[in-house]
């Protein structure tokens, strides 16, 4: 029992392995008789076509955990190729850079801001703590606000400046690079507001957005341009072919961005109190509410950092396959989602984490490799990956442990997590027979 | 309608139109009627664990018979059994002398023995009359439902029962107790001869109990069965003519009303002496900690503005337990909301926290001016059932707890435990998750969460709902420990002996407005209730 | 209130952002009545580079014509969409209608509806499943596809001596221009016994990343690759993207595509990155001066099929000039 225990919580790792094991079984040969899935080259091309998907995915992740849902990552991804590419490809102020330079800096003026103001926060509540008080926080004038605003309007004033001087030239990489994601990120801030303050339901918000954004997209690039094309080197600064590029000879720079992702969203959700509030509202976001959370907040910046993944998602995208159009992410939202989705996240909120995301979106792109590897037809592989969401769906937490009991036609025991009951000795209040049944009662 | 049916609604019109409504006579005498249930030797385990064991009950046809028992106890068990609801037990049944061995609810319905759950059977979606009839629907043709019959039928039930309910409305539009009424006329369109309730006062208004109670004596006069639960002992008091006690699946007490006081029915229920009288009044000097002055509430509904609140003032001082007494609806939990800064509508009115005036309009801002509440529902809105008692007990306090945003999980912990020894939650450590907590025990964590925060103000909604005997006992002495600690406490509740008994003085509320506040002495039930009451009419004590 | 409040300030917001940006760019206001012929043409849709062209090389077209007031809908590739712009085309009674439909079964009916109208239809590029039209003009997929097959199988050795590995990346596996472009290619190079094709019906869907991405798992799986057709230069140009990046683009002898537009296939020949690509010339210009025709009361062929070019190495300087492209 404990086994079955085990297994089913390590499922998900179970399921990448078997799929490993699949691809390197069935994989065709090179000549000389190495094996072609398992060969660096073919795992690493693998990552780099995962992180587009993953990077989207990691912020679909929050959203979802919230409760909510972001159906226009695709769209904004897709805006975002067509703001970089024209940044990189045209000089001189441009619709692409009209939205750029303002954006960014209020961007960077806020962001700044929120900063400051957080570590002054911070600072003062440890001496609150020290000092007997809890939960009150009371700061000066000069630390709480004004300090904070105006650092955040000279970084937005100095950004302002630096993004501007590149307008005349082209943009470079790391501009390109924090301008773009910042643009979504606007795009992501007005999807919140509409579903924080305008009360919409994330679905329509969204969905909206989703259409708006490629309207959006084919206005910017004009009527004259389907496609942006980039060619690094002619008509964009050569340095642009570092996205692409390895890493240390191992990771596709592509892959450090998803990697970075995963492990700095997953420590936030892990270790930090908005992580820890994320899940709060997504599990019971009435209660979260009335437990004194700022509900509004938190989904705001989920949405917002949902936008900045699909904006970075997008610049990959430009790096990697040379052009921006408007309609570059059309249908990545639902690869997201079935990624999360298969990683064990719950689409109503409260449960799953980014691990599971991050196994998800291997799978799908291994077995998009393997079946490529095999030749198979464009046609059945799709039909086939609509089959793995549904039956790696099934085979999840809540059902299989189902499953197991109507087998064994008995009650499952009361669940608690393993491995931390013997760390805590319960009170030692009346533990009686009563207690049992008091529980079971309640069960 | 069987003719069976028709027979029951019968007799009970006719003794309705005969005016034979025995007033002093309610049930209190004891009936030598036939035993109509007999239950011998009944136990039933689950996965290791006894509920029952070796109980014996039997019923008299006309007779209210109380079953009581705290949580765990075994009551509910015992009642899923008589009715159908669980098929594998030992022991033996007979009905009507006749032994019975049912394979369903629906075989026991067949028997005439229908359950009506604390949790409603209703479709919120479908009206009255289509409940009533949920499955047996009478058919045109065979095919076609036919809803003039079904409408008919329902409104001439309700009629009879003499619950004042329109059937065609839906189910969602009801309130609770008219919900509860129609359950009970679906069961009895079962022509149930014997009716188990579990718990059917729990979410009733005083009104809507009263409809009740009538409905159930007239029941009784007709000659049904009743198997009746409750928590609340005055109404098991006025209401039955035999309890039935059970302590941790035995039955230890079955005797007729007469001359059974409360505190032996508590002894009994909880296996040892409980008395707890109210405190002497604290006359604290200190300066009050919340001052409320001329709140007003007004919420938008279909109809318009509706004034809610209107001029609440009242100050609580540190160490004091005010009462806030008044029928369903009058607005005091709407203070407490407005408190708290989550009502609903447009708020008017100054609150001041210390001395200070404070702006409070979130729980965000209460939680930081350390102003809890504890809500009335606390699985929906006061706690996350799927989550452990550690997660629950420091949500509030995670941002004090967590530096520079990153969570201090040992603080969280330690929070947690010292939460679970103080309040002896009853569990197997503080991973446990809340849902499967028993309800006193939930309601401990709901209260903990806040104590960890540290409050100078707890508001406290309803704190005993659904909660046994035994463990409403130890929250009483929990507030009670609490008020000596220094906090000020205001307190909602719709139960009159924990209403006095809790308060310092009691705040009652009519319609939104504050029509009094009692102290010491003069907080007698009869003061208060004349004050609830709108116009002020008399009423009379159980 | 606080809600509705705000939903009118951000939706104002919005569209004087919106409008203040994007003005210019895109915004034609409907000229006055003051011509003598309405022509409507319905586009699928201008999310291809290739159809951009087609409206460019139509509008230009028009300027020729200063008694022709020229409406194009886009069709933003969905069927239902353009049934829609189809009628309301007919609603506004244009004099005669052009149509490049996104596939020919779900836009009959409402061609049939227009020609009920009596509004004369011309098809361009795609076809319906009505002999009621007026003309069709189009390239003839299956003879470019042939084009195509007959210049590989010389490129591979000659007939009866062609040897090779191929990767082929089809269209959109729903449209026909897909399927006549790969039976046309297949024609010949399926008499080759020393051809062999390397990928089993993978689609690319006319997008280049896709392209892209297919060439990269090809290249993984096959370690000699002669010869890559892409059913049009994006995806042509997406494989050989793949293959540079995997440092293999010296290897693979031959890059061939289909379209020729200036700004892209015959660029991108003309950079030695496709050996080259066969025109698929836009319908536009000639769809509209067929349809003044018709409206001056001449008569018109029922069929006019555009003819293909080879562009190669040789001739594609020369086309840049004359488009008055970089070099």
């Amino acid at each position: 029992m404990i086994v079955l225990r085990l297994l089913s919580r390590t499922k998900l790792y179970w399921g990448l392995a078997i799929i490993c094991l699949i691809g390197a079984l069935a994989s065709p040969h090179t000549s000389s008789g190495r094996n072609i899935f398992l060969s660096f080259n073919n795992l690493t091309d693998v990552l780099r076509q995962v992180s587009i998907t993953g990077l989207v995915a990691t912020g679909m992740t929050l959203v979802i955990l919230l409760g909510g849902i972001d159906l226009s990552v695709g769209s904004v991804m897709g805006f975002s190729t067509i703001i970089c590419a024209m940044l990189l490809t045209q000089p001189g102020w441009t619709p692409a850079s009209i939205v750029a330079v303002p954006v960014a800096a209020i961007a960077a003026g806020l962001g700044v801001g929120f900063l400051a103001r957080f570590i002054f926060h911070g600072l003062a509540r440890g001496r609150d703590v020290d000092a007997g008080r809890r939960n009150e926080v009371v700061l000066g004038p000069w630390r709480g606000l004004r300090i904070p605003v105006l650092l955040g309007l000279v970084c937005g004033a100095l950004v302002a400046v630096a993004t501007a001087s590149q307008v005349s030239t082209k943009f470079g990489v790391l501009a390109v690079l924090l301008v773009t994601p910042c643009v979504a990120m606007a795009l992501g801030a007005i999807n919140g507001t509409l579903i924080v303050a305008g009360r919409l339901q994330p679905f329509i918000a969204t969905l909206a957005m989703m259409v708006s954004a490629l309207g959006l997209g084919r206005l910017t690039a004009g009527q004259d341009n389907a496609v942006i094309a980039v060619y690094t080197g002619t008509n964009a600064t050569q340095a642009f072919d570092v996205l692409r590029s390895m890493v240390w000879g191992i990771l596709p720079m592509p892959s450090v961005f998803f990697l970075a992702a995963i492990l700095i969203f997953g420590a936030v959700l892990r270790f930090t109190t908005f992580g820890r509030y994320i899940y709060a509202i997504g599990g019971n976001p009435e209660a979260a509410k009335l437990s004194g959370i700022k509900v509004a907040q938190v989904q705001l910046a989920a949405y917002m950092i949902s936008g900045l993944l699909a904006g970075l998602a997008g610049v990959l995208f430009v790096a990697q396959y040379r052009q921006g159009k408007p309609d570059a992410g059309s249908g990545l939202e639902l690869d997201a989602i079935a990624a999360v989705v298969i990683g064990g996240t719950s689409l109503m909120g409260g449960r799953g984490g980014l691990a599971g995301t991050f196994v998800g979106v291997l799978i799908f792109g291994l077995l998009s490799d393997i079946l490529q590897l095999q030749n198979i037809d464009s046609n059945v592989q799709l039909l086939m990956k609509g089959l793995i969401i549904v039956g790696t769906v099934l085979v999840q937490e809540q059902n299989l442990g189902q499953l197991l009991t109507r087998w064994r036609g008995q009650a499952p025991p009361p669940p608690t997590r393993t491995g931390s009951v013997e760390a805590y000795r319960p009170p030692q209040v009346n533990v009686t027979s009563k207690t049992r049944e008091d529980i079971h009662e309640a069960s | 309608m069987t003719t069976h049916g028709v027979s029951i609604q019968d007799e009970m019109a006719s003794s309705v139109q005969s005016g034979r409504r025995s007033s002093g006579d309610d049930g209190q005498t004891s009936h030598n009627h036939a035993v109509v249930l007999e239950a011998k030797g009944i136990s039933k385990t689950f996965a290791g664990v006894t509920a029952l064991r070796d109980v014996d009950f039997d019923l008299r046809s006309g007779e209210v018979h109380a079953l009581m028992g705290e949580n765990g106890a075994g009551k509910s068990t015992l009642m899923k059994i008589l009715a159908g609801v669980h098929v594998d037990y030992e022991g033996e049944i007979r009905i009507n002398g006749a032994p019975v061995s049912f394979s369903g609810v629906r075989d026991a319905e067949r028997a005439g023995v229908a359950i009506i759950h604390q949790e409603l059977n209703l479709v919120p979606e479908l009206t009255a009359a289509e409940n009533i009839f949920l499955g047996r629907e009478p058919l045109i043709l065979g095919t076609i439902v036919d809803h003039r019959r079904i409408v008919k039928a329902a409104s001439a039930l309700l009629k009879r029962l003499g619950i004042e309910i329109d059937a065609q409305r839906r189910i969602a539009e009801l309130r609770i107790g008219e919900q509860q009424l129609v359950e009970i006329a679906k069961a009895l369109s079962l022509d149930a001869r014997i009716l188990i309730m579990d718990e059917p006062t729990s979410a009733l208004s005083s009104a809507e109990c009263d409809t009740l109670f009538k409905v159930v004596r007239q029941l009784a006069q007709a000659g049904v069965a009743i198997i009746y639960t409750s928590h609340r002992l005055d109404e098991v008091l006025a209401l039955a003519n035999r309890v039935t006690v059970l302590r941790d699946g035995q039955r230890v007490l079955t005797a007729p009303i007469e001359g059974l006081s409360q505190g032996a029915i508590i002894s009994a229920m909880v296996g040892r002496e409980v008395t707890l009288s109210r405190r002497d009044s604290v006359a604290s000097s200190s300066a009050s900690v919340l001052s409320v002055r001329n709140l007003t509430l007004d919420k938008v509904s279909s109809r318009g503005w509706r004034r809610v609140l209107q001029g609440v003032s009242f100050d609580v001082r540190p160490g004091e337990i005010l009462g806030i007494g008044g029928l369903l609806g009058s607005g005091r939990t709407e203070i407490l909301e407005s408190i708290f800064g989550v009502a609903r509508g447009w708020r008017d009115g100054d609150i001041a926290v210390d001395g200070e005036p404070v702006s409070i309009n979130s729980a965000a801002d209460a939680c930081r001016l350390r102003v809890a509440l504890v809500t009335e529902d606390r699985k929906a809105l006061g706690l996350h059932v799927a989550s452990t008692i550690r997660d629950n007990v420091a949500l509030p306090s995670v941002a004090a707890a967590s530096r520079f945003g990153v969570r201090g999980f040992v603080r969280e912990a330690e929070l947690a435990t010292e939460m679970v020894e103080k309040l002896a939650v009853r569990c197997y450590g503080i991973d446990q998750i809340v849902a499967t907590l028993s309800g006193g025990n939930q309601q401990k964590v709901a209260i903990g969460k806040w104590l960890a925060t540290g409050p100078r103000v707890l508001l406290l909604d309803e704190p005993t709902r659904g909660i046994d005997v035994g463990a409403k006992q130890e929250i009483y002495q929990l507030i009670f420990g609490l008020a000596a600690e220094g906090l000020a406490i205001v307190v909602v509740t719709s139960e009159m002996p924990e209403l006095l008994l809790l308060s310092d003085r009691v705040l009652v509320m009519c319609e939104g407005r504050q029509t009094g506040v009692l102290s010491g002495a003069e907080a007698t039930q009869e003061a208060i209730m004349r004050l609830a009451a709108p116009g002020m009419s008399e009423r009379a004590a159980p | 209130m606080k809600r509705r409040e705000f939903l009118k300030l951000s939706a104002a917001t919005l569209a004087g952002a919106a409008i203040s940006v994007y003005l210019p760019a895109g915004w034609t206001p409907a000229r006055a009545a003051d011509k003598k012929w309405k022509v409507g043409f319905s586009q699928a849709t201008t999310l291809e580079p290739w159809r951009v062209q087609f409206n460019k090389d139509i509008e230009a077209e028009a300027k020729n014509h200063p008694e022709v007031q020229l409406i194009i809908t886009d069709g933003q590739d969905k069927t239902e969409k353009q049934v829609a712009d189809v009628e309301n085309l007919i609603a506004q009674q244009v004099d005669v209608l052009l149509i490049s439909p996104k596939e020919s079964a779900g836009l009959t009916g409402v061609v049939e509806k227009a020609i009920d109208a009596k509004i004369p239809v011309i098809v361009l590029d795609r076809n319906v499943d009505t002999k009621r039209i007026s003309q069709f003009i189009g390239g003839d997929n299956a003879l470019i596809g042939k084009a195509v097959g007959e210049y590989a199988v010389k490129l591979l050795g000659g007939p009866g001596k062609a040897a090779g590995n191929v990767v082929e990346i089809w269209g959109g596996m729903g449209t026909q221009p897909a399927h006549d472009r790969h039976d046309g290619f297949h024609a010949f190079t399926d008499k080759e016994p020393g051809i062999k094709y390397l990928l089993n019906n993978q689609s690319g869907d006319w997008k280049q990343d896709k392209a892209y991405d297919i060439m990269t798992t090809a290249l993984r799986n096959n370690e000699k690759i002669d010869l890559v057709y892409g059913h049009n230069d994006p995806m042509a140009y997406g494989a050989y993207l793949a293959a540079k990046d995997a440092g293999r683009d010296k290897d693979i002898k031959f890059v061939l595509g289909i379209d020729g537009l200036p700004d892209e296939g015959v660029t991108w020949v003309h950079k030695g990155e496709l050996t080259a690509t066969f025109l698929y010339a836009t319908p536009g210009a000639e769809g509209l001066r067929q349809a003044v025709k018709l409206l001056n009361g001449e008569k018109i062929e029922p069929v006019i099929t555009l003819p293909t070019m080879l562009i190669d190495k040789d001739n594609a300087a020369e086309i840049l000039k004359k488009n008055g492209l970089p070099l």
